[in-house]
């Protein structure tokens, strides 16, 4: 689709706003998966959709798919974010519970609170190819063949890979769950 | 091999089953397979989601960024940035922007040139001198020979605190016409003789309304002139209840962009909001004869206004709904403006700037029959002058609360009184 000048604004405003309305969850579901605080996910999420309204004119759907050209933006634009501040989704695994304590959400009850928490413990413990994929998957909600050409990996790669990543966390959720039990 | 990669192909095909929101079928897993999906089902019930405030809000930021672009306010992709500054009617930015790039060939010649010779000196990020930064803080009113005490022992050790260099908010006719747009008005843009402002004022209804945009802080105010609301004697008013006010007055600042960026969600800050009454006044009570404030016309919905934790305080200071009966918005005040570190300054401590205030220091309001003052609060925060001036750094002041007491110890009436903090 391209843009003639008149009448674009409301143009513009009608499809870019459906391509919000329809993509705004996985784009921040990706970003929040990728950084791991909510706040930052949040100004990256909007960081992304001022990119993508800038680069709107020029975009063409029939050279990816909204949700694709989204989620690219949002993949430089993480990277960007975590090379500048040096910071990457590591939290070490002893300081679940000072983090545990630093997010009131009332909504939540504690012990959901602290599985989520938990379950980002152990999410930053993975390698950052295997950090991408369980984003792309659960976060872009894309399938393994949209992750394979993402990643330019081959598609069984990717299941594998996926496959070894969930048992690895399913293994590390395990064991703060025993050691709770034990405490 | 082959088993491996069908049992992956099963597994992969469960998962997709559980992520297009469908049912794990358990036949023909393992028990570490039937695990390992439970799993994932459990980590897809925690995923983040946008809440509907900030869905919301950047919904609204960029539509209102598309508006505006289109009026020509913002440099759109198509045109590009240099197109939109070297137009003719920017003839001044356009200058600014020539001298800053001027500039930076020069400062990378001499950096250069530095680097054959001897190193270049680096300099410090030092503290500003204090004439580089000015205090406005109201006048002193105090009667003389006032007694000075405080409810609490004060903090002798001295600390330090940020100075920021304050951004206002761009303001032109087509940034005051969007959000005019957006707050419903009709009318147009009108700069005012000095230059102060920017109004849009609406007399198409029944009442008056009214925006302003001052032009050298880049805050807004938004005006319904009602006089119902200020007839003494009219019925009480049906107001909404105190939180569905403030939610009311939360999501109109929100979807007219004018909440800073942080405020995306209701619940972060709803600690923060104060709700007061206001537009009550004095009536007399028929059984007791005595003299009462009738009951409010309205709510003032106050949000909390701070920079990376510290309070804002002064006339600056101010971001604020009233809302009215069936939950008509009548004002909003977003007096914000974007704040960055700029250093780290040693401040006084809380015993000397309560001396400084006693001493004939600092800044304070008090009726002329007060013959004490009592400090109950002292705390630290960011002094923001008034909307209609042009402040480029925010300094912290200590801000004292307390009551001022007549000769016979009888309590006059609340005071604010503020002195500067930095050593």
């Amino acid at each position: 689709m391209t843009y003639n000048d008149s009448g674009l604004g409301s143009e513009i405003a009608r499809d870019f706003g459906q391509i919000y309305d329809s993509h705004l969850t996985c784009v921040y579901r990706y970003i929040s998966y990728r950084v791991g605080d909510p706040l930052a996910a949040a100004d990256l999420t909007s960081t992304v959709f001022e990119k993508a309204l800038t680069a709107f004119r020029t975009y063409r759907r029939e050279k990816a798919a909204p949700q694709t050209w989204l989620i690219t933006i949002a993949r430089n634009t993480v990277t960007d974010y975590l090379r500048r501040s040096s910071r990457r989704n590591t939290v070490p695994l002893d300081s679940a519970r000072y983090v545990l304590s630093s997010d009131p959400s009332p909504e939540e009850t504690a012990e959901q609170k602290e599985e989520r928490e938990v379950l980002r413990i152990c999410f930053s413990i993975l390698q950052q190819r295997e950090q991408e994929i369980v984003s792309l998957k659960f976060g872009a909600g894309f399938n393994n063949r949209g992750i394979a050409s993402t990643l330019g990996l081959t598609e069984s790669n990717v299941g594998a890979i996926l496959f070894r990543t969930i048992r690895k966390l399913r293994q590390c959720f395990q064991e703060w769950q025993n050691g709770k039990g034990r405490s | 091999m082959a088993k491996a990669e069908a049992d992956d192909r099963k597994f992969m095909q469960q998962l997709d089953s559980i992520l297009a929101g469908g049912r794990l079928d358990p036949s023909g897993l393992n028990s570490d397979e039937r695990a390992d999906l439970d799993f994932a089902s459990r980590m897809l019930a925690s995923r983040d989601e946008p809440s509907p405030e900030y869905r919301l809000w950047l919904r609204s930021r960029l539509m209102r960024r598309v508006a505006l672009e289109t009026r020509g306010a913002l440099p759109s992709a198509k045109q590009g940035l240099l197109d939109w500054l070297f137009e003719r009617r920017k003839p001044v930015l356009a200058s600014v922007i020539s001298l800053a790039v001027l500039l930076l060939i020069v400062v990378t010649g001499v950096w250069y040139t530095g680097r054959a010779g001897a190193p270049m000196a680096v300099v410090p990020a030092s503290p500003l001198p204090a004439g580089e930064y000015a205090v406005n803080l109201p006048s002193r009113i105090v009667p003389a020979n006032i007694k000075f005490s405080s409810e609490q022992g004060l903090s002798t050790a001295p600390g330090t605190a940020a100075v920021y260099e304050l951004k206002s908010r761009p303001v032109t006719p087509d940034i005051a016409a969007g959000l005019a747009d957006e707050l419903g008005l009709s009318g147009q843009p009108e700069l005012s003789a000095d230059g102060s402002r920017i109004d849009v004022i609406d007399t198409s209804g029944e009442v008056e309304r009214r925006l302003t945009v001052w032009t050298a802080s880049g805050a807004v105010e938004y005006n319904v002139f009602d006089p119902e609301l200020i007839k003494p004697g009219a019925g009480a008013p049906e107001l909404p209840n105190q939180a569905e006010a403030a939610r009311t007055g939360y999501n109109v600042l929100l979807q007219s962009g004018l909440l800073p960026y942080g405020y995306r969600s209701f619940s972060d800050i709803q600690g923060g909001i104060r709700v007061t009454g206001g537009g009550g006044y004095p009536v007399q009570d028929e059984k007791t004869g005595r003299t009462v404030e009738s009951p409010a016309r309205y709510w003032i919905v106050d949000f909390p206004y701070t920079v990376n934790g510290l309070e804002a305080t002064g006339p600056g200071a101010k971001i604020e709904a009233v809302i009215g009966a069936g939950g008509k918005v009548i004002s909003l005040f977003s007096y914000w403006r974007e704040a960055t570190p700029r250093y780290e300054g040693r401040v006084i401590s809380p015993d000397e700037a309560f001396r400084e205030l006693a001493e004939g220091g600092g800044s304070i309001d008090i009726p002329v029959n007060s013959s004490a003052v009592v400090v109950r609060q002292v705390n630290l925060k960011l002094w923001m002058d008034p909307p209609s001036t042009k402040q480029s750094l925010a300094v912290p002041v200590y801000e004292f609360t307390g009551w001022s007491l007549d000769k016979n110890g009888r309590v006059l009436e609340g005071f604010t009184a503020w002195t500067e903090a930095l050593d």
